[in-house]
């Protein structure tokens, strides 16, 4: 859970980067980046937590060192 | 100089909600934290003269993926997930790369420090939001010179839909 908030956090701080040197630039392509990059967050979001969500219903547990459900 | 101003206090807010997201035990604590990180984003990206993206993150961040995790932590047994170890055995692992990082940033502004300054006679910031407001200019350049990667981010978003439906559905019994 902590980790994919994590992920945004990162996501966040690109976009932040991005939309810095657009305006330094006087540029908008870093803004159109910028939505670019707000949209693969919300698809990485969306699967993430079904992920976390089946995982859940499978292992009935949250600790990632727990998580090996594709070891054999 | 209330710009700079601004962008410190947002800048403070959101660094430090964004340690205490990672550090709180708690997992809501730790969303209401990225929430109010997500806001300070937002007023930081209305200091630099992205009026869309500040709203477009307010409306997409806070109102869509914050409550989608909300969503999430209440469907799984918070009690459960509450009281475990926050921190993996690598995190010293983890702190020198970050702090390789950091000193790689740091060296490479220093160097390049002297590009920093506007040439003269270049126009202020706000000069071209002036001319067509910002949302104006983002859609301009968004529906004609990034049309294909627009289209591609959507196929995207729906690739995504569907995977997520597939991922969390409850199997049916013909199906077992």
């Amino acid at each position: 859970m902590i980790i994919l908030m994590s992920i945004e956090l990162m996501m966040n701080a690109v976009n932040i980067n991005l939309i810095a040197f657009s305006d330094r630039l006087q540029q908008v392509t870093g803004q159109v980046f910028a939505i670019f990059v707000i949209t693969v967050a919300a698809a990485e979001a969306a699967v993430g937590l079904g992920i976390v969500i089946a995982m859940f219903k499978n292992k009935e547990t949250m600790n990632i060192n727990e998580i090996d459900l594709m070891k054999w | 100089m209330l710009e700079l101003v601004l962008f410190y206090i947002f800048g403070a807010i959101a660094v430090v909600s964004a340690i205490l997201v990672i550090t709180r035990h708690n997992v809501v604590h730790s969303a209401a934290f990225l929430g109010s990180t997500l806001f300070a984003v937002a007023g930081i990206f209305l200091t630099l003269h992205a009026e869309f993206l500040a709203g477009v993150q307010v409306i997409v961040y806070v109102g869509g993926i914050l409550v989608l995790f909300i969503f999430v932590i209440m469907l799984i047994s918070v009690e459960r997930a509450e009281h475990e170890r926050q921190f993996n055995r690598q995190w010293t692992i983890a702190l020198v790369t970050s702090a390789i990082l950091v000193a790689e940033i740091g060296y490479a502004l220093f160097q390049g420090k002297d590009s920093f300054v506007l040439p003269p006679g270049a126009p202020p910031s706000a000069a071209g939001a002036v001319v067509a407001g910002n949302s104006e200019r983002v859609g301009m350049a968004l529906y004609t010179s990034y049309l294909l990667p627009f289209e591609i981010a959507s196929i995207l978003l729906l690739v995504a839909v569907v995977g997520a439906v597939v991922l969390a559905k409850r199997r049916t019994p013909a199906e077992e």
